[in-house]
């Protein structure tokens, strides 16, 4: 994987196109390290990728545990690839809506939040068309057996 | 209602060759023990009815609903733990209490087998206690996560309470930030 890029467009083209998985020293885990700045926002948020990795978005509220770095995120798999994509803009979603709860008239976060909310639910379309259900909405579940019980659950993988 | 994905909310992948069988008796701590992400799913469930406001159901709900997420993940390491564990190896561990309980099923008890119990949780119909409450329970329950962080250097295992550990920071943070308005607010 070579786009390194936070244009939704080149990176949904991107995603949609790549059939071939690169795993390489340079980018050992294979992923959308999205590189946006943010240091435009008053927010001051991570980009998805490293505030996934934290388990974080707000820079702010950061705070480590002793002299551990947060772990790189291991894939071995295009499955646990497209897993990882939908982690980091899911989890983004998510704690710019836990911030959107207390402050519910931000409109900067509100932006944020549908943003990665969308991706979110493109990359969710994505990988069910090539792996099977995610969510009980999705269309990929028409022929028998039925797909939802198919294929590994969450603790298996 | 709720609404399952198939999905963990972070990854987790135990590696069997160096994998720490020993950490299943401890985090099972954070899936059924007085910190642990079910007692705060309970708490903030049973709390945000009698929230004062919006943004305290919706952080509630919101806070709950995620920490069911987290019990998924402590359940996978645990189950990925076990899984291949032979007899020898979880009585090694100290772990034949649970397989003569339980053998490799999930269970909520403490790290010492003390099993989950709902007056880990209090309801008061008083916000800002309930809000204080659940301040506190984000401080111990991150008090926990560096205990077990402590406890291993298994990575596969690290990564996951790493990141569990920040979470707990971060609700921590916007309850206090709740709290505060509600203060300042006059509420």
């Amino acid at each position: 994987m070579n786009y390194n890029m936070f244009d939704e467009i080149d990176y949904f083209t991107n995603f949609k196109g790549n059939n071939m998985l690169n795993i390489n020293d340079n980018n050992p885990i294979g992923l959308n390290n999205f590189n946006e700045s943010s240091s435009n926002n008053k927010l001051s948020l991570y980009s998805p990728y490293d505030g996934y990795t934290r388990g974080n978005m707000f820079k702010n509220l950061y705070k480590g545990y002793k002299n551990y770095q947060p772990l790189k995120i291991k894939v071995t798999n295009e499955l646990e690839e497209a897993l990882l994509n939908i982690g980091q803009v899911s989890f983004a979603a998510h704690d710019l809506r836990l911030y959107l709860d207390n402050f519910p008239n931000d409109k900067e976060a509100l932006d944020m939040f549908n943003k990665y909310r969308k991706m979110e639910d493109e990359l969710i379309k994505n990988y069910e068309r090539r792996y099977g259900p995610i969510e009980m909405s999705s269309n990929d579940m028409t022929k028998v057996p039925f797909k939802w019980e198919q294929d590994k659950w969450p603790w298996e993988m | 209602m709720w609404a399952y994905q198939k999905r963990l909310q972070y990854p987790v992948k135990i590696n069997i060759k160096n994998k720490d069988l020993r950490m299943a008796k401890m985090l099972i701590s954070q899936y059924g023990g007085s910190q642990s992400e079910l007692a705060a799913a309970l708490r903030y469930l049973n709390q945000r009815y009698t929230m004062p406001d919006n943004r305290g159901r919706a952080l509630l709900t919101d806070i709950a609903t995620e920490e069911l997420a987290h019990l998924e993940i402590i359940a996978t390491m645990i189950y990925q733990l076990m899984k291949n564990a032979t007899p020898e190896e979880i009585k090694a561990a100290g772990l034949d209490g649970h397989y003569a309980e339980h053998k490799k099923a999930l269970y909520p008890t403490d790290a010492n087998g003390v099993p989950f119990t709902i007056t880990y949780i209090s309801t008061t119909g008083d916000y800002k206690a309930d809000l204080m409450e659940d301040m506190a329970a984000e401080q111990k329950a991150r008090a926990v996560y560096e205990n077990l962080i402590d406890l291993t250097t298994d990575l596969d295992v690290l990564g996951p309470l790493l990141w569990l550990r920040q979470r707990e920071v971060v609700h921590y943070n916007r309850f206090k930030e709740l709290f505060d308005m509600y203060i300042e607010e006059g509420l």
